[in-house]
């Protein structure tokens, strides 16, 4: 028993082995963006944020820009301008530019999963048009934007069940060839930051925006939202346009993969939701199952449509962030999966929706 | 070393010896080696280890219980001092080397300007007061390190949100594949078995359970950690990370606790040192049947020496990945040769025993 004490003694004193680092000395970086450099395409242009306490004792931040040729040489430039000792440990937003993301951000995400330092669950955005913009923004009495974003992207994690938005995520998806990876964009607007739905890749290369009505129902499609919030204009008279919302569950989720002949995959994505009407605007008595009825078939159908037009949207870009490829691949050989030109057949394949819409109630009202 | 070790002791003490610094790679060898669905490798070379487990048990069998340096009695002296040298070196380089790479891994991810040598004394010092003691002391340790470690594996529980089926794919060994270098990588985590051969004469009952219990724990904690690394990275990055585990380890969040692989990873040296003094053990072992004239204590502080004298010129890891690879793969050539020429020498001195008694 004593030799198990010495054995735990030492293995804890190993612990004071590590470098001595006084946290009144550091610079903690809570939040880096990255943009390509206005001056000279081939650098970057890092921005980088962390917390200071000022002279008078008030908890305040300070923002870095420094032009690089790569990350860490930025960051050995960042070291010029301040007189703290730079820790990139406690990062938890990392930005990217529209510009950059477009040029491909595999390069710029290979420091943060060599450097050990970095752990995986640093959260990923987009910055429109330039994450600079976003991160020296300064809003009154909000305190830190690194902390604005961490708990706003956090919010989005919570609302859904799993949204592909840390390192690791990304990267998973960009590294499955069967999934293509998102990312949430943000953006100022009025002095104010604010979520501007989903930047769509293929591989890691950025292809276009989707906007936060989309990217709702993209998250639907992509089994990430459990339950959520849905709102819907319907007309059950004709010109007399009614607003109804409802709060769901997701009770169905499945994905199918049929080749009627060789090389004729369909696809299809099969929903259903279950929901309680939270408002409605209508005169119409809906507690009448016959009514019910109607609307539900109204909003599905509705749904249906917008899915289907998401989804040729979708195609068209060839990007396939719902993963359909996942499925296609789990559903043929390996020798010809690998053959298989995967975006080109992507773009031209059916896919299908069926979303099936149910109220389990009316609410408290008739 | 008149107790005898129990069972359980055993079954805990070959688990322990066993699982080691490998792990921390191990799903992405799977991978490299048998291509998508890696994992079900462990099992074909879990039952090979398994029949190796089977033939050192046999040795015994047929040796009517007698330890392996009294069944070696009947080979010329010349041979046995060669054979000894050569096993003693051997385990001295893989019990060292072992050591080396772990400390090389912490270094590189949290004690960046820490010295190779300070952490190799340390390790070293945790290593002389247990082989000092002999194999049941070791054993007794080993079973309160268990306990520090093995929970540890529930801690897979957290990656359960993020698995999924869809990544397994249902391609079974496709892909890109590197079936016998890589095979043999993967053999070389389970190794630390063969280490049995110095001690199973030395176990109370049910020895062939002890010893396959033993590797079945690893074998199943194994296929755990790649089994749910094939669904939790997509298979493509799993052949991208170096540690695949550590990322799973970095990845563990507790509401106020994030980035608790600085205290597991701390936590896997416990495992680490005993496959080290259990190798350092057997290297002493050994040496003790050769240089009896030499005190025991002694002959333990010369292998320590020769053992820090090897680690002061290791620092660069792919030159450690290197000795490793080739000590490991002696090693299971030895797992293998050992018992049959043991087998080999135990059948002749029961015949002319038996032709003696006639």
């Amino acid at each position: 028993m004593k030799k198990t004490i010495i054995v735990f003694c030492i293995l804890l004193m190993t612990t004071g082995c590590a470098q001595k680092r006084i946290i009144d000395d550091l610079a903690l970086i809570n939040a880096i963006g990255y943009d390509l450099s206005e001056e000279n395409e081939e650098n970057l242009k890092v921005t980088a944020t962390f917390p200071i306490i000022t002279k008078d004792g008030k908890y305040d931040r300070k923002t870095i820009i420094v032009e690089g040729k790569s990350s860490k040489s930025a960051r050995e430039k960042l070291k010029h301008k301040t007189n703290m000792q730079l820790e990139s440990g406690q990062i938890r937003v990392s930005l990217f530019g529209t510009e950059l993301a477009k040029q491909g951000l595999l390069t710029q995400l290979d420091t943060f999963v060599r450097d050990p330092n970095i752990g995986s669950r640093v959260l990923l955005a987009l910055g429109k048009p330039v994450a600079s913009d976003i991160l020296t923004l300064q809003i009154e009495n909000e305190g830190q934007n690194a902390t604005f974003l961490e708990q706003a992207i956090t919010k989005l994690h919570s609302e859904s069940k799993t949204i592909n938005y840390d390192i690791f995520q990304f990267l998973r998806d960009l590294y499955d060839d069967g999934m293509d990876p998102i990312l949430p964009a943000y953006k100022v607007e009025d002095n104010d930051l604010k979520y501007d739905g989903v930047g769509l890749f293929q591989g890691d290369r950025l292809i276009d925006y989707l906007n936060p009505e989309d990217s709702k129902l993209l998250f639907l499609f992509r089994k990430e939202i459990i339950h959520g919030d849905l709102e819907q204009e319907i007309e059950l008279e004709e010109g007399k346009v009614q607003q109804i919302m409802l709060s769901y569950v997701q009770t169905k989720h499945h994905i199918d993969v049929n080749s009627v002949a060789m090389d004729n995959l369909v696809a299809t994505i099969d929903l259903e939701i279950q929901g309680d009407v939270l408002e409605f605007t209508g005169e119409e008595d809906l507690s009448d199952p016959n009514i019910q009825m109607k609307v539900e078939k109204l909003i599905s159908d509705q749904l249906k449509s917008k899915g289907n037009k998401l989804l040729l949207q979708l195609q068209k870009m060839q990007v396939d962030p719902i993963g359909i490829g996942q499925h296609v691949r789990n559903h043929m050989k390996y020798m010809r999966w690998k053959k298989l030109n995967w975006y080109e057949e992507y773009q031209n394949m059916e896919i299908n929706v069926n979303i099936t819409v149910k109220f389990s109630s009316n609410g408290k009202w008739k | 070393m008149k107790e005898k070790l129990s069972p359980i002791q055993v079954s805990i003490l070959v688990y322990m010896i066993q699982s080691g610094v490998i792990l921390f790679s191990l799903p992405r060898l799977t991978g490299e080696a048998f291509g998508t669905n890696g994992w079900i490798s462990i099992i074909i070379v879990s039952v090979i280890v398994n029949i190796n487990l089977i033939l050192i048990w046999f040795v015994f069998k047929v040796g009517a219980g007698r330890s392996m340096f009294e069944l070696v009695n009947g080979i010329p002296k010349w041979i046995r001092l060669i054979l000894s040298l050569f096993l003693a070196g051997i385990w001295l380089g893989l019990g060292t080397m072992v050591m080396v790479k772990y400390i090389l891994l912490l270094k590189m991810l949290f004690y960046q300007n820490v010295s190779t040598l300070l952490l190799m004394t340390m390790g070293l010092i945790l290593t002389y007061l247990l082989v000092k003691r002999g194999i049941y002391h070791i054993a007794k340790a080993t079973v309160v390190l268990f306990y520090f470690t093995v929970w540890t594996i529930f801690l897979l529980l957290f990656h359960l949100p993020d698995f999924s089926f869809i990544r397994l794919t249902p391609f079974i060994f496709q892909g890109e594949k590197d079936l016998l270098r890589g095979g043999a990588g993967i053999y070389t985590a389970l190794l630390g078995y063969e280490l049995v051969i110095l001690f199973l004469h030395n176990v109370e009952e049910k020895r062939l359970k002890a010893i396959l219990v033993g590797n079945t724990i690893t074998s199943i904690i194994y296929l755990g950690v790649c089994f749910v690394s094939f669904g939790f990275f997509s298979f493509d990055m799993l052949l991208e990370d170096m540690y695949p585990v550590v990322t799973l380890l970095e990845y563990i969040s507790f509401p106020v606790l994030e980035r608790v692989e600085n205290l597991i990873f701390s936590l896997f040296g416990l495992k680490v040192l005993i496959t080290t003094v259990m190798y350092l053990w057997a290297s002493k072992e050994v040496l003790e049947q050769q240089f009896q004239r030499i005190k025991p204590k002694y002959l333990l502080l010369i292998i320590l020496s020769l053992s820090f004298f090897i680690s002061i010129f290791q620092k660069i890891m792919r030159q450690v990945d290197q000795w490793l690879e080739y000590l490991a793969w002696i090693e299971v050539v030895i797992a293998f040769l050992l018992p049959l020429i043991l087998l080999i020498v135990a059948f002749f001195t029961r015949k002319v025993n038996k032709e003696h008694s006639l």
